[in-house]
């Protein structure tokens, strides 16, 4: 068992030891829980200093690192041939930020679960299950392992969404569910159509293998997926093209965009904080890896076609996501939306299909990660003190609680796009990726690249507005004197975790060079193998 | 020179040298009979004799199985070619004594009540109709098996009784069910007058198919299918299931829904291997009618199944859902069978764990809504953890077995579409793909109301451990490591 397998499964080792402590110990949950996060963390730390930056990865296998292949599934079946799925896990650049983002938010995800008292045990164990399952799917390079990551994911969601949610859980959790699902029950149909095109040329026998996946060579001649000399057609388009299709929606649900985005809201304003900060710091990002790993590696001469349409999606996204925030009277709802236009900067950086663009991308979703993971956190802090999340209920904040309104401000400056913090990188990196594209003949019109620029105006509107509405002015609050006496100022906890959130903007803002050389190889592999083809 | 005594010496040779490889069969017999004399005795101890006797009857049928499967490898024609004992016989007569043997014991620890020994006999005969479902090639034979399933079927539901809707679901499932077995015998007798021959595998038969009129030959099809349809529980002849679900005692419930599935798809698959691949008319009109079938039970099965507020008529409508997708495996199949296997298997396991947690449920709470199920989520942790387990491999969500189970369904009718390129095919993949999301829906209301919403705390549950709630553990285990290890069933299936 490699280390990389060891990330993985630590947590669920750790849900093990939540089930089997009894009862009496229950205060002390949350302190496994940690525990594990913090082993995990220390793992992740270590492979990302350890992680050799000039290896590409993509589509070859040899340059992926904490590779591990074990035969896991070998099914003689005579008339489908052999079947082979193997535990494939293995990093490169695209995976290796992922990774280590994901174990950080679990780490403020636990942290913040602290005052958690409705059923620890349950709790922990669900929130170890998922990291299991997310750190499973971010390093998965065979379809079915990624699959079965992809979906044990909801489960605990659902869970964590229903059992620990707001008033109308019950809705947003079988709402999130069922999009979900939705997505990925014919990302599996498409699953089975790849199987049985592409066989592993070692073998001869049919794959699940990502990167097999990635070879036209493997595709067998007439097959249902078959790469050249393709004329199989489904409801007018070109079969691949479908495949692509389908697959783009699984994870733009998940992303998400606009129009399959009604979902985020319910689930975000319904979850606990924790599970907020879940939702926003990984889970979007599992779209987008998603759309790059998959849509991007095993289509890849569909892109030319569905450039447009992706770009176009994801101006739509900035600006209508931009524009419901600016509207929303309901500061998680607020938040909830500037989600959706930001990833909408990973949308359209990705259907750049520059290397800048797509650098970008990946930025803006590692930056967004953790800065909406720090939004949500703000958002909980205020709605454990009062349980009111109006933003017109509160007025002149700043005056009462001065040390707070610096840690909002700071996080909401980040947020919009200021240079100087990792959000700018990314979003400058997007425009700069969408406005070179139609030089490289990518079917992406100027224009995008400045209604994304427009997209970063706006963010300053809605986040500068709020702040001014919420912070500005002499006190006054809805609930009076009780409200008074619960806004407390922000303890040492909540900087433990807002510190090193708003530290991390600055650091990736000023010295980009961390991330982007991490991720640089990678990128222009993936650029190179798309044009290649 | 024609010799009658040579002819019977035939017959009487034939006969003999069957019977060594019907073992399995007349054991089950055997305990049958004794089972029924020990019934009529009188006796404290008449409720663990009888355990016993079944458990030994099926043990001692199981181990002939067993000992057949591995001497045997090729396929043999026995009473006149009337029965076949082949690989897929063996196996799935294997898997449905073992399920039998699982019923027996639940059946032991739900029901405490005397009549218990005649329940016990009625499960040894409906397994030997439906070993002879797994080996039929003729209609009589067919029609034989299918009536003593039926009529075992029909006394459990009604037998056990105790008021006016336990009765009227008997009623109903006996009434429907003679019609229904009336009908497809008016279709085999249709069939017998165009082909002159009730062995549907034979050459003469399918001679006289292709050569009998076009709409005389597509009533009988449609007619014998109704047979096969209602003991499937396929739309549109499954009025009856919801009712015998909720009337029946659950342990009842819970044979119906799974182990005749198992024969009677068999059964079906037979017919549909021998008639279906000719590029004969009849041959579309059995396909594209099960197509249809498998259509409209996969969508209405689940979508009806989202309204019920009934724990076992939701299991019900979803059973209903779960027959459009074997008939996907029984028109997608070819030559290997694991695909099938793995699903009736994973089908089954989850079934009855449902129909035992549901039992469980009821006697703690003596109600079957789903919405008595409110907040004990909190006070049965590990019950429902398990139920859940279980509804979500039925939905077929990963890792569990229902997963592997679809994703193989789905893999069978793919490679057929690669190689047709049939647009009904694609209209199946996509229902069966669509209707998954739509089966969570309902499946999830459970845990929804028993985790989501709270409850009310004033309701005293026991939260004793029975032999039922290990049951409910190991099946649930079961449904974890076979679906994160599906070449375990494959390693058995091909031993």
């Amino acid at each position: 068992m490699g280390i990389l397998s060891l990330i993985i499964f630590l947590p669920l080792l750790g849900a093990l030891i939540i089930l089997l402590t009894p009862r009496k110990f229950q205060n002390y949950y949350k302190h496994i829980a940690l525990v594990f996060t913090l082993g995990q963390l220390t793992l992740g730390g270590w492979l990302y200093l350890n992680f050799d930056q000039t290896l590409p990865g993509i589509n070859k296998l040899s340059s992926f690192q904490w590779l591990e292949k074990l035969q896991w599934i070998r099914l003689d079946l005579a008339g489908l041939g052999q079947l082979e799925i193997d535990y494939l896990i293995g990093l490169d650049g695209l995976s290796m930020p992922m990774v280590l983002l994901s174990i950080l938010i679990m780490l403020m995800a636990t942290v913040s679960s602290w005052n958690t008292r409705k059923s620890t045990k349950a709790y922990f164990t669900l929130l170890l299950i998922l990291n299991t399952a997310v750190i499973g799917l971010f390093s998965a390079l065979d379809f079915f392992l990624f699959y079965i990551f992809y979906e044990v994911m909801l489960l605990p969601l659902y869970f964590l969404i229903g059992i620990w949610g707001g008033e109308r859980r019950e809705y947003a959790a079988i709402k999130f569910f069922l999009y979900t699902l939705f997505g990925s029950v014919f990302m599996l149909l498409i699953i089975v159509g790849l199987y049985f095109s592409v066989i592993n040329p070692e073998t001869g026998a049919h794959t699940f293998n990502m990167l097999h996946m990635m070879d036209p060579l493997n595709y067998v001649e007439h097959s249902f997926f078959a790469f050249y000399n393709n004329d199989i057609t489904l409801l007018g388009l070109p079969i691949r093209t479908v495949g692509f299709l389908v697959l783009f929606i699984a994870f733009a649900i998940k992303v998400p965009t606009f129009p399959l985005h009604t979902w985020l809201p319910d689930a975000h304003v319904e979850a606990p904080t924790p599970i907020s900060i879940i939702l926003a710091g990984i889970l979007l990002k599992v779209g987008g890896y998603g759309i790059l790993r998959v849509c991007y590696g095993i289509f890849p001469d569909v892109i030319p076609q569905v450039s447009y349409y992706i770009g176009l999606i994801g101006v739509i996204s900035i600006l209508y996501g931009a524009l419901l925030a600016i509207a929303q009277t309901h500061l998680k709802r607020m938040v909830a939306y500037a989600s959706v236009s930001h990833m909408g900067f990973v949308i359209l950086g990705i259907a750049s299909v520059t290397a800048e663009g797509i650098s970008g991308a990946i930025f803006q979703m590692v930056s967004h990660g953790f800065l909406s993971a720090g939004l949500f956190f703000i958002v909980g802090m205020i709605s454990d003190r009062t349980g009111d999340l109006n933003i017109y209920h509160y007025r002149g904040l700043a005056s009462k609680l001065p040390r707070t309104a610096v840690y909002v401000g700071l996080l909401f400056f980040a947020s919009l796009g200021m240079p100087g913090f990792s959000a700018f990188i990314g979003e400058a990196f997007v425009v700069i990726g969408s406005f070179n594209a139609s030089e490289l003949d990518i079917d992406l019109p100027k224009w995008m690249a400045a209604a994304g620029a427009l997209g970063i105006l706006m963010s300053a509107i809605y986040f500068l507005w709020t702040y001014q509405r919420m912070y500005f002015g002499g006190l006054k609050l809805k609930g009076g004197k009780d409200w008074e006496m619960a806004l407390t100022e922000i303890t040492t906890r909540e900087q433990v975790v807002l510190l090193p959130i708003i530290a991390l903007a600055l650091i990736l803002g000023i010295l980009p060079g961390i991330l982007l050389d991490t991720i640089n190889s990678s990128v222009s592999q993936l650029v190179t193998y798309i044009f290649s083809l | 020179m024609f010799q009658p005594s040579s002819a019977v010496a035939l017959v009487l040779d034939d006969i003999l040298g069957s019977l060594p490889w019907i073992l399995p069969e007349i054991v089950l017999s055997v305990t049958f009979l004794l089972l029924l004399v020990i019934s009529i005795l009188k006796g404290e101890k008449k409720k663990q004799i009888g355990l016993c006797l079944s458990l030994l009857g099926l043990g001692i049928a199981g181990y002939q199985l067993f000992q057949q499967n591995s001497m045997n490898s090729s396929e043999l024609l026995l009473f006149a070619n009337t029965y076949k004992v082949d690989n897929i016989s063996i196996k799935y007569s294997l898997l449905i004594t073992l399920f039998t043997v699982l019923l027996t014991i639940y059946a032991y620890f739900s029901l405490t009540k005397e009549k218990l020994i005649e329940l016990f006999a009625l499960l040894i005969a409906a397994t030997l109709g439906m070993y002879a479902l797994c080996s039929s090639t003729h209609w009589l034979m067919t029609f034989i098996a299918i009536e003593t399933v039926s009529l075992c079927s029909y006394a459990m539901v009604g037998y056990f009784s105790n008021n006016r809707f336990e009765t009227e679901a008997a009623m109903k499932y006996a009434l429907f069910g003679a019609t229904c077995s009336a009908i497809m015998l008016y279709g085999i007798s249709l069939a017998y007058a165009q082909t002159g021959t009730l062995n549907f595998t034979s050459p003469e038969y399918l001679m006289g198919l292709a050569e009998g009129s076009n709409a005389m030959i597509s009533v009988s099809i449609l007619f014998i299918l109704i047979g096969f349809a209602f003991k499937l529980s396929m739309i549109p002849v499954h009025f009856w299931t919801p009712d015998v679900y909720q009337g029946a005692p659950t342990v009842v419930t819970a044979f119906i829904a799974s182990v005749p599935k198992i024969a009677v798809s068999i059964m079906l698959f037979r017919w549909v291997e021998a008639n279906a691949y000719t590029a004969y008319m009849y041959s579309d009109v059995l396909v594209y009618s099960l197509v249809i079938l498998s259509l409209a039970s996969m969508w209405a099965g689940n979508l009806a199944a989202l309204v019920q507020s009934n724990a076992k008529r939701l299991m019900a409508y979803s059973s209903i859902g779960h027959t459009g997708i074997i008939i996907m495996l029984i028109l997608f199949t070819r030559d290997q069978h694991n695909s099938f296997f793995y699903y009736l298997t994973a089908y089954s396991i989850a079934t009855i764990g449902v129909f035992i947690a549901i039992d469980v449920l009821e006697n703690k709470t003596g109600s079957q809504e789903i919405n008595s199920y409110y907040g004990l989520g909190a006070k049965l942790p590990v019950l429902f953890i398990c139920f859940t387990i279980l509804l979500t491999s039925l939905a077929g969500i990963p890792p569990l077995m229902g997963f592997v189970g679809k994703l193989l369904v789905f893999s069978e009718a793919f490679k057929v579409y690669q190689y047709t390129g049939d647009v009904s095919t694609l209209l199946l993949l996509i229902s069966g793909a669509l209707t998954t999301v739509v089966s969570l829906f309902y499946y999830f209301k459970i845990p929804l109301y028993a985790f989501l919403k709270q409850g009310s705390g004033s309701q005293q549950i026991s939260n004793k451990h029975t032999a039922l709630y290990t049951a409910i553990i190991i099946l649930t285990i079961f449904t974890i490591i076979l679906g994160v290890f599906p070449q375990i069933v494959f390693n058995i299936y091909f031993k």
